[in-house]
């Protein structure tokens, strides 16, 4: 039983890294940035690259590398369409996700690859009696570390502030002075940021790359901001986590003869949470005023 | 150079695609002086403070904040270089306790000179604000929210105060309060530009007016020579528009 609480609480943790990643760059430009599936690809790549390294300079490279490929996303292809209508943002963003997929392919080619990444941490633990392979705390860690600096960086730093309140109320913002160009590139780098981190959990826990390994992560993080309500950082965390443990804990309690039809449940229950809570569980509270 | 209005716009028209929103407005705002735009719904005025801000853009004509022209500007750039805006239903950050909403005018108006006194003073103003600074600004009633709306403003320390329809949706007697505070930034010689609906409150605490009607400055005179004319009340309040 503990082992199953490991597995769904692993998986849920690196679901709300990936939906966090997705919800910052919604909070600032109001864009479901497709292309963030490709930014956890670059960061899967980055590790195969750097694979001889000591780990501490994998991280390290991986980090700054899908930082820069972010950065660089915002400047190249979103700038230029910000002003544009939704529905470009939404194209462009699909068009750089092919692109880099097929940039991938081009490279190295369209078949996963093995990584030796992490390797040690599938071995398994005993704790508490449940044994679990190292890389579910060592998930458990890294993420509640990550939220943590994240929390406090959108807390207690000026541009944590200033990007709280881009997110709830763009044209507000900078009418009190907030740089328009320097929340949505710090919501892009932090982002990639993010996404670098999904990367690393992921390859360590599946072991291997492929062009293609950011499609899955990316509709996952959409579906669990949408649960979580868009816009909300809060929510889509929290979105991420329960879409991840529901997921394992479905593997565990749905008869092995249904067992294969487990997303067909998942996305029942996601339904049943819209249909409960149309705008999310964490709706923007803007429509809330007190007058 | 003191004549200098601080805020100058000259000739501005804004288009809404095929709809003329404004048409060759031209307004002038003094220094200290309180200047309201008064006129029915639909008659431009939100518009116009919009495109001063620098979040529409001008058709022709142009704005210019101290003798510099702003409109083209980004509107965060408009903000730095001294202009507030409190907008119609005031748009605090909800999310964002009250503390955190006024150290994002802080971190504004720091760029500015803006320091500890002045944040203390504009606690002192509204004190109401000091014993809620750790609440979420969504806790605030509608005066408390107009009160941290106008703290924000006034914490960007700005040159210009610009205020869009502020008695919008408050109790009356929480309109009262916001007029007794605009007569008291008068006195400590705020520039100010205020659209209202409510004319009535608005010719009260204003030095100069403007009608806008259909887009078009109408009239263009001392509050008080506006107050006195007999035919305004029949022309303006006959429509009905705030009473």
């Amino acid at each position: 039983m503990l082992q199953h609480i490991f597995d769904a609480a692993a998986t849920g943790s690196l679901y709300a890294v990936i939906a966090l990643g997705i919800a910052l760059v919604f909070g600032v430009m109001r864009l479901v940035n497709f292309a963030y599936g490709e930014l956890l690809m670059v960061g899967g790549y980055v590790v195969l690259l750097t694979a001889g390294l000591p780990w501490p300079l994998i991280v390290a490279c991986t980090l700054a590398a899908v930082g820069i490929v972010a950065f660089l996303m915002e400047r190249i292809a979103f700038r230029p369409v910000r002003e544009a209508d939704p529905t470009t943002m939404l194209i462009t963003s699909f068009a750089v996700s092919i692109l880099l997929q097929n940039i991938a392919v081009w490279i190295a080619g369209r078949r996963p690859k093995g990584v030796s990444f992490g390797s040690s941490l599938s071995e398994p633990v005993d704790i508490a009696g449940a044994s679990v392979p190292i890389v579910e705390p060592v998930t458990l860690g890294v993420v509640a570390a990550s939220l943590i600096l994240f929390v406090f960086i959108m807390r207690k730093t000026e541009l944590g502030v200033q990007m709280r309140a881009a997110a709830e109320d763009f044209r507000m913002a900078r009418l009190m002075g907030v740089r328009a160009d320097s929340v949505i590139v710090a919501a892009f780098v932090a982002s990639g940021v993010l996404a670098a981190i999904a990367a690393l959990l992921l390859v360590a826990t599946t072991g291997s790359v492929s062009p293609y390994m950011g499609l899955q992560p990316v509709l996952i993080g959409f579906v669990a901001t949408v649960i979580g309500g868009m816009g909300s950082l809060i929510g889509a965390a929290v979105g991420g986590f329960a879409l991840g443990a529901v997921t394992v804990l479905l593997q565990v309690v749905l008869p092995e003869s249904v067992v294969s039809y487990r997303d067909a449940f998942v996305f029942s229950f996601v339904i049943l949470v819209l249909l409960a809570w149309p705008q999310g569980l964490f709706a923007n509270r803007a429509a809330e005023e007190r007058v | 150079m003191n004549d200098q209005p601080i805020l100058k716009v000259d000739g501005l028209s804004v288009a809404y695609g095929p709809v003329r929103a404004l048409r060759g407005v031209s307004i002038e705002v003094r220094r200290g002086r309180t200047v309201s735009v008064i006129g029915p719904n639909g008659a431009g005025k939100s518009t116009l403070l919009w495109t001063i801000t620098g979040l529409l853009k001008p058709a022709a004509g142009s704005v210019e904040l101290e003798g510099e022209v702003i409109s083209g500007l980004k509107p965060e750039t408009i903000a730095r270089r001294g202009l507030a805006i409190v907008p119609e239903g005031r748009h605090n950050f909800l999310s964002l306790t009250v503390a955190d909403n006024l150290r994002l005018a802080q971190i504004a108006g720091r760029r500015r000179g803006g320091d500890e006194a002045l944040y203390e003073r504009t606690l002192d103003r509204f004190p109401v604000l000091r014993d809620r600074l750790d609440s979420p600004a969504s806790q605030l009633s509608g005066g408390e929210a107009q009160q941290l709306a106008i703290a924000r403003a006034l914490l960007t320390k700005p040159l210009i105060l610009l205020l869009d329809e502020p008695s919008f949706g408050l109790a009356p007697l929480t309109v009262e309060g916001v007029f007794e505070e605009l007569v008291r930034l008068k006195e400590e010689g705020m520039t100010v530009l205020m659209v209202e609906q409510n004319a009535g409150k608005a010719l009260e605490v204003a030095d100069d007016a403007y009608i806008l009607s259909n887009g078009e400055v109408e009239t263009a005179s001392s509050a008080e020579s506006l107050k006195s004319q007999e035919d305004f009340d029949a022309a303006y309040f006959g429509e009905g528009g705030a009473f």
